[in-house]
């Protein structure tokens, strides 16, 4: 039995990954600061504990892994990248540290980090499709993208340096139940579905970032999850993009939630921090290895809304 | 009376600084790893701390600074560069990140970070001079510069976030008597000023590819002068601190040769070389008003007798010649 430890499992992403690994049968630790944010853990043990002690990080990959899925990091969305960027930059940076060098003196076989398409500049509207290589050199939008930059180097450099493989995949803009869904932290879709779920059932206005032009693209939590398992366990050394192809404006994205939710919605601006104005990403090297995503953006969106207007529910 | 706070006191430019700042009248806590192995720099305070520890970081800040020169780092040569860049990527990334929050928790007023020129992308010879703008896009051609970087973003953004000073200083290769000589920490002007005192007249000495890299060296009296302006001036912005004489590795050869007064010539053998070629825009640091005072045979003439010193020394203890 594969032996498989998910650090940042507590998380949205952490969380669904946890119980794909189990449903193949691994025994799985999982780590993280917290309990379990969303529903019970389906990890054979929990640890609550903080990565970003070096001693820490020694003791949880004690008795040796066959994988670890790093997915511990301190994020949210654009608002708390943009307040919260020297702590960002701190905390994120001391789990890559101090987890790799851990890992490789335990000697793990194979080492998944979660690093994000914000490794990426800013691209106009009208651009082409940007590849994994785009990446460099290197100017990321935020500091969220150089922590991930660097991470992926720092990982890369231990495992040339301790014989371990690497995988690493820049997730996209992932979404579904079970994540994080106010108090900042949550990204697009779950932040719209929860406006949309807080508006009378006859309908209303909600207030969106710059009135919703950007574009995006949002992959369904159990199709990232697929492609996290199918990257790990193969040949692919690079970083790898994981993300659809179908792109959407926010705007569109609450016409689907309004659709799903079965009420009038209107859009009122209001000034945010936006992000970068539109990403398209290449999904080529993803897709060679045999992935494909299951779930159109009006599906997903079908499975989430339901859970956060219950727990909108739940909270009044 | 400043009070200030050196980290990486023990280090070569670190012990230098050390003893300027004392001799400016300032009350000087002196943090290093190791107990210093050469000459002693006399801090008011010495610490011998592993600032990758966030503990000794906050004991290190105890009392509240003035300013705070970070110049703790894992670094070396080319060589060592190439073979140890996990450990550094990690270790460097841990000083600078526990210092950092340490520094903005004790309320520093400002914080200077001796970042480098590593941070750039490799040149073509005969490309224009860099200017700090440059570093982005970034490129840099190993991880020690990419951690710089880092490094050099974390600083801003803390900076930002508590509302202290920061100002970064892009070191370019330093020397001077005290540096490290040997061991494989060591950079060009030393390694070679020990390699020179080593040789015998008529001898051949190894350079990694035969010295047709292009540098220049600033002479660490000068590169303390400008770090001190940097810090108590107005420029945010990093900025390149060296000078703009510009050697060939074999003509620095040539140059400690002569100081020497040896005829010696050089063997091609294979090594991690570095970048090619190195040419940066010092007008943001000569805007403010900094001029280097030492040729670099002015500074060969102080560094060669040291190291020749310390390589005699050295085989007198150890019974070799």
């Amino acid at each position: 039995m594969k032996r498989v430890l998910v650090a940042g499992a507590g998380g949205f992403i952490g969380g669904h990954l946890v119980r794909r690994l189990k449903d193949d049968g691994c025994w799985v630790r999982a780590v993280d600061i917290e309990q379990p944010h969303y529903r019970e853990t389906a990890a054979d043990d929990y640890v609550q504990a903080d990565l970003r002690d070096a001693d820490t990080c020694t003791s949880v990959v004690d008795g040796g892994f066959d994988e670890i899925y790093q997915l511990a990091a301190d994020m949210g969305g654009m608002e708390f990248i943009s307040s919260a960027e020297a702590e960002i930059m701190r905390n994120s940076a001391l789990i890559n540290a101090n987890l790799a060098d851990a890992a490789g003196r335990a000697g793990v076989g194979t080492y998944f980090f979660s690093s994000s398409v914000c490794v990426y500049r800013d691209m106009a509207a009208d651009e082409g499709v940007i590849d994994e290589d785009a990446a460099f050199p290197a100017e990321p939008d935020n500091e969220y993208g150089w922590e991930k930059l660097y991470a992926e180097r720092l990982i890369a450099a231990h495992a040339r340096r301790y014989g371990f493989d690497a995988r690493i995949a820049r997730f996209e803009n992932c979404y579904g139940p079970y994540g994080a869904w106010h108090g900042g932290r949550e990204k697009a879709p779950a932040a719209l579905c929860r406006k949309v779920a807080e508006l009378p059932d006859a309908g209303g206005a909600i207030e969106v970032f710059g009135g919703g032009s950007t574009i995006r693209s949002f992959v369904y939590v159990e199709d990232l999850v697929e492609a996290v398992l199918v990257l790990t366990r193969s040949d692919e050394t690079r970083p790898t993009n994981i993300g659809v192809d179908e792109r959407v404006t926010i705007k569109r994205l609450v016409e689907i939630v309004a659709e799903v939710a079965g009420k009038p919605v209107e859009i009122t601006a209001v000034d945010g921090p936006l992000g970068v104005q539109a990403r398209n990403f290449s999904h080529a090297r993803i897709e060679d290895l045999g992935w494909k995503a299951q779930h159109a953006l009006l599906d997903g969106i079908g499975r989430t809304y339901p859970w956060i207007a219950e727990q909108v529910r739940a909270a009044r | 009376m400043r009070r200030v706070l050196v980290c990486g006191a023990g280090g070569f430019i670190g012990a230098h600084l050390t003893r300027r700042l004392v001799r400016e009248g300032n009350w000087v806590r002196a943090v290093q790893h190791t107990p210093r192995p050469f000459d002693e720099h006399e801090p008011d305070e010495l610490l011998v701390a592993d600032l990758r520890d966030p503990d000794a970081c906050a004991k290190a800040v105890l009392g509240g600074f003035d300013e705070i020169y970070q110049l703790s780092a894992d670094m070396g040569g080319m060589e060592f560069i190439s073979a140890a860049e996990a450990e550094i990527m990690r270790n460097n990334a841990l000083i600078n990140t526990h210092m950092v929050e340490a520094a903005a928790e004790a309320g520093v007023d400002r914080y200077f970070f001796s970042s480098s020129v590593c941070v750039y992308r490799d040149m073509a010879p005969g490309e224009a001079a860099l200017t700090e703008d440059d570093c982005y896009p970034a490129q840099p051609d190993n991880e020690y510069g990419w951690e710089k970087i880092y490094a050099e973003r974390m600083l801003a953004a803390q900076a930002r976030t508590s509302g202290f000073t920061a100002r970064i200083g892009r070191f370019e290769n330093c020397y001077g008597p005290g540096s490290a000589w040997r061991g494989g920490r060591e950079k060009a002007p030393a390694a070679l000023s020990r390699k020179v005192a080593e040789a015998a007249s008529g001898d051949a000495i190894e350079v990694f590819g035969g010295g047709t890299t292009i540098r220049t060296f600033i002479y660490v009296d000068d590169l303390v002068d400008a770090v001190l302006l940097l810090m108590r001036s107005d420029e945010a912005r990093p900025t390149n601190i060296g000078n703009d004489e510009y050697v060939s590795i074999r003509e620095l050869v040539e140059t400690t040769a002569r100081v020497a007064g040896k005829d010696l010539s050089i063997t091609a053998v294979d090594g991690p070389l570095g970048v090619q070629s190195r040419h940066f825009s010092h007008e943001r640091i000569r805007a403010l008003g900094f001029e280097p005072r030492y040729t670099l045979a002015d500074g060969m003439a102080e560094t060669y007798p040291w190291v020749a010193a310390q390589v005699a020394a050295a085989a007198e203890t150890e019974g070799t010649t």
